[in-house]
């Protein structure tokens, strides 16, 4: 997988058979990302979210400021959004600029639950679940920020789960990250 | 939502009990798309709506939000 690819994991075929759109959007989101982000940015933004996660070792704090910057941010972001505070982001916002640091922000939200996809779903499904070929990936083409939205809009379209379930899950979320909207 | 590692085969079970795979990858996708939050807590943007009212949130038939109604304890039913 290169750093422009759509993440293309075994993982996450099942949900590209189940709700291809969803996965489009993902795809979509990530390919954004890696479009709006400088390249060596994101890679140090993506190494340490997947090592706060399990997917890649731990890696080490790189020596550059600007570098350095992005990845305490992206460990606390993985590690407890809550706790996020101006102490991590004036540091990027100096480096990167406002408009740098929420580009920064959405795609540290990508590659947080593209990883945490992978891993649930790699833990939750068998190979026999899965589709035996990988189902096409279509990613959308819209800024990374539409792409979000488009990514949030094709989960809310799913029909499987009641609304009760669903609303379980938004306040549980809410409560875990205090977020008051 | 808080650590996928942490999904065990206590939990795998449990879970594949009660949902069929198709519906766990919604509720995944569920757990995702409510995380969006940490954006903007990250941002320290996060507000309420209305500090003194609960705010309804509507999804469109293309799945985007908007917020709606408002409710008050003072005007509530």
């Amino acid at each position: 997988m290169t750093a422009a690819t759509p993440p293309c994991a075994r993982e996450l075929d099942l949900m590209g058979a189940v709700a291809p759109q969803a996965r489009n959007a993902l795809a979509g989101a990530w390919r954004a990302a890696h479009e709006e982000v400088e390249p060596d940015v994101l890679a140090v933004a993506r190494r340490r979210i997947e090592a706060q996660l399990g997917l890649a070792p731990d890696g080490e704090t790189p020596a550059d400021g600007r570098l350095a910057a992005v990845a305490a941010l992206a460990d606390q972001f993985a590690f407890y959004v809550p706790h996020v505070d101006e102490g991590l982001r004036a540091p990027v916002r100096e480096a990167l600029g406002e408009d740098g640091l929420h580009t920064l922000v959405n795609a540290l939200y990508v590659l947080d639950q593209t990883a945490r996809l992978r891993i649930a779903h790699g833990r939750l499904f068998d190979e026999g679940d899965r589709p035996a070929s990988a189902p096409p990936v279509a990613p959308t083409a819209l800024p990374l920020r539409e792409a979000l939205s488009e990514l949030h809009a094709q989960a809310m379209l799913l029909r499987r789960l009641d609304e009760e379930t669903t609303e379980i899950v938004r306040l549980g979320a809410a409560n875990y990250h205090d977020c008051k909207t | 939502m808080t650590g996928p590692a942490g999904i065990d085969a206590e939990l795998r079970a449990a879970l594949r009990a009660a949902f069929t795979p198709p519906e766990l990858v919604e509720l995944s996708l569920d757990v995702m798309a409510f995380n969006k939050q940490k954006v903007s807590v990250a941002l320290g943007t996060d507000r309420a709506v209305a500090e003194d009212a609960l705010t309804e949130l509507v999804f469109d038939d293309d799945g985007h939000f908007r917020f709606g109604r408002q409710w008050r304890p003072d005007t509530a039913a």
